[in-house]
């Protein structure tokens, strides 16, 4: 059911057995995947059904290092979350993503592709993909012919990516919501502070304000924050209460080793031959770049690496004609209509001059250079980082500000990445590629991200190293758990939404299994007694929690 | 010569140069003058040569460039004295291959450049 948390009782407890914050693709993928089990289920959704500015302006913060996309705008905040902007890329992570890299510090995964794999095969049918299989073979012939060519395939293996309609989270899971499948979303519910226990390993409830005034309580068994890779570090740093540092940072860790994936025009190629062969089929549901082979990630100590090439064109952006045109063809080659297919009409109507532009340039235009687009992974770095700032949203928490850096290690691997890409063109006869000028300045910054917030809330078993366990429970916490891209320790090059639908049927899975241990009925142990207002609390460190822990009671997860 | 305008100048020479590369022109000489007699553009890959030697060590001489690249090429230094040109052409042309498929690269300007060739055009710049 869809709940006007406006409309909620004041100052009321409402209780549950799971309680989600997010709405976005971990949010409802893990209710979906949850729905009918009997468990009763609590989504909050600080937005409303649909874009509101008011609510959207609590996302903004300050850019304090590399530039990126503003906070406020590279993610939404209403019902399907930034699923409602995202472009559909899906790709797995490679198997050397997960493993510890010598020459990549902070890298390795507690666990591994293998284990992930049933996970994203079952991701297939969330995200409306055509299967599991990414290898170039299976999809030789649907991608620009330039990525098959024999010449360069050892030196720059094709990278394959599909494309999802794109999915609107909001869209297809509304109705499993409003089905009564054991599922209530409130809308118009803002989290603003997570309750513990006084030795903070249970969390109790989450506060709950609406922008009109209201203010309740959402008791749970089980608490997932699914919020996304900047919120979710700034709901835990923010609820101090108890854990002065914020919970879940006995080491100091949210909000650190933040990662975003660099994605820009980095170089051009001078092409001996018809540029046409680095055109993709129209309506393809595929895409593809060239990848650097894990032997030579290893052996020239680079990150991993995507470089796209496209012919080059005098727009930067293409015409919105144009570009509604190509979501339709995309999905109609499919066989069925995207959503809000007539809006994209009335585009394809409103600027018939670009589409007939787009098209014919898409078609016929063979011009004599090609665009290299890189897309490089980027080393975890514990000084990137998300940080309360001193100022407040309008519900009173403290904003979040962003800043991402950038090493040494990420620039020479956009650099020495696509020197490889130009020494593979030059030794198949194809072309010559020239770097853009500004990347040869040493300590180079990246233009932007690509709305991919990552790695705030890390998973490593050790707790010195990480926020959360392999099942991504918090750290010292019973019954607090996050979903999404925060729990990456590190990021590949592969767009994140695939793995965060894998990572959550994974955590699906695990709540499963733990209810079930924990005897379905049975009601969370009553809450703990509350530190009056003013009281001293347990100091941030872990000694202070791990004092207060041995006085109490020790309770069953 | 400006960094800009030198980049915009590079935008011409460097393909030509590249382009003519190892198009086994006869030129009797000593190792530098055969090396380079076989850019078919020799304009172009001295303009190229002077944009590679700012990128090379300071002590970069014309005996420690042919140096490194016998080193590495030991065909290419049997060919230098007596051999065909064509043979020492296709010599070079399958050093600059190995050098793109083993990743060694030269970058000038932004060009990426094999190290052979990064070499070549540094000689010739010499003359």
């Amino acid at each position: 059911m869809l709940i006007d948390a406006r409309t909620l009782p004041a100052e009321s407890d409402i209780e549950t057995d799971l309680c989600i914050v997010g709405s976005g693709v971990a949010g409802l993928t893990l209710a979906q995947a949850l729905a009918g089990t009997g468990l009763r289920i609590v989504v909050l959704e600080g937005g409303g059904l649909d874009y509101d500015p008011e609510s959207q302006a609590l996302y903004a913060g300050r850019m304090l290092g590399n530039p990126a996309a503003g906070l406020d705008w590279s993610r939404l905040r209403y019902f399907g979350g930034t699923s409602n902007h995202w472009g559909g890329y899906c790709r797995p992570l490679d198997a050397i993503d997960f493993t510890a890299r010598a020459w990549v510090p902070a890298s390795g995964w507690p666990i591994d592709a293998a284990s992930l794999a049933p996970y994203y095969a079952r991701a297939v049918d969330i995200l409306d993909i055509d299967g599991p299989d990414f290898s170039a073979e299976k999809w030789q012939g649907r991608f620009a012919p330039v990525f098959g060519q024999p010449a360069l395939a050892d030196a720059l293996p094709a990278v394959v990516f599909q494309h999802s309609p794109p999915t609107r989270f909001g869209e297809k899971y509304r109705s499993v919501v409003e089905r009564g499948r054991g599922i209530d979303a409130h809308l118009w519910a803002n989290v603003v502070e997570i309750e513990t226990d006084l030795t903070a390993r249970t969390v109790e409830a989450v506060r709950v304000a609406c922008l009109t005034g209201n203010r309740y309580r959402v008791r749970a068994r089980w608490f997932v924050l699914a919020t996304g890779g900047i919120e979710n570090a700034r709901l835990l740093l923010a609820s101090n209460a108890v854990v002065t540092a914020g919970l879940g940072n006995g080491h100091d860790l949210v909000g650190r080793y933040f990662m975003d994936h660099p994605s820009f025009d980095a170089g051009t190629i001078t092409f001996h031959g018809s540029s046409a062969i680095a055109r993709h089929p129209i309506g393809s549901a595929i895409d593809a770049g060239f990848g650097l082979p894990p032997e030579v990630q290893a052996e020239e100590q680079l990150l991993n690496f995507n470089c796209y090439v496209r012919p080059a064109t005098r727009e930067t952006v293409d015409p919105s004609g144009y570009a509604a045109l190509r979501e339709l063809s995309r999905s109609i080659t499919r066989g069925h209509l995207p959503p809000g297919w007539q809006g994209l009409v009335g585009e394809v109507a409103a600027d018939l001059g670009g589409a007939a532009g787009g098209l014919w340039s898409r078609l016929f235009r063979e011009p004599g250079e090609l665009v290299a687009r890189v897309y490089p992974e980027v080393a975890p770095q514990r000084d990137s980082r998300v940080v309360l700032s001193t100022e407040r949203d309008a519900l009173g928490l403290p904003r979040a500000d962003l800043d991402w850096r950038l090493g040494e290690l990420d620039r020479r691997t956009i650099v020495r990445g696509l020197e490889r890409v130009g020494a593979g063109f030059a030794r198949a006869g194809l072309g010559r590629l020239r770097i853009d000028e500004w990347l040869l300045e040493p300590g180079f910054a990246v233009p932007e991200g690509s709305f991919h917030h990552m790695g705030t809330t890390r998973m490593a078993d050790n707790p010195r190293q990480g926020v959360v366990d392999r099942d991504c429970r918090v750290h010292g916490t019973r019954n607090l758990y996050i979903a999404g891209s925060s729990v990456f320790p590190t990021c590949g090059h592969a767009p994140p939404t695939m793995t965060i639908v894998a990572l959550t049927l994974r955590l699906a899975d695990h709540l499963r299994a733990t209810i079930e241990v924990d005897g379905r009925g049975r009601r969370a142990s009553a809450p703990a007694e509350r530190l009056p207002a003013g009281t001293a609390t347990p100091s941030g460190d872990m000694h202070g929690v791990l004092r207060a822990e041995r006085k109490a009671p020790l309770s069953v997860s | 010569m400006p960094a800009a305008s030198r980049r915009c100048f590079l935008g011409a020479a460097a393909p030509a140069a590249l382009a003519g590369l190892a198009a086994g022109k006869v030129d009797a000489g000593g190792p530098r003058r055969r090396l380079t007699a076989i850019f078919a553009n020799r304009q172009a890959s001295r303009d190229l040569g002077r944009a590679v030697w700012p990128t090379l060590p300071a002590e970069t001489t014309e005996e420690s460039l042919i140096a490194a690249l016998f080193d590495r090429n030991p065909e290419v230094a049997d060919l230098i004295e007596g051999g065909a040109p064509d043979q020492l052409a296709a010599a070079l042309r399958r050093a600059v291959e190995a050098d793109f498929a083993q990743g060694r690269t030269h970058r000038v300007d932004g060009w990426v450049l094999s190290r052979t060739e990064a070499e070549l055009c540094a000689l010739a710049r010499l003359g």
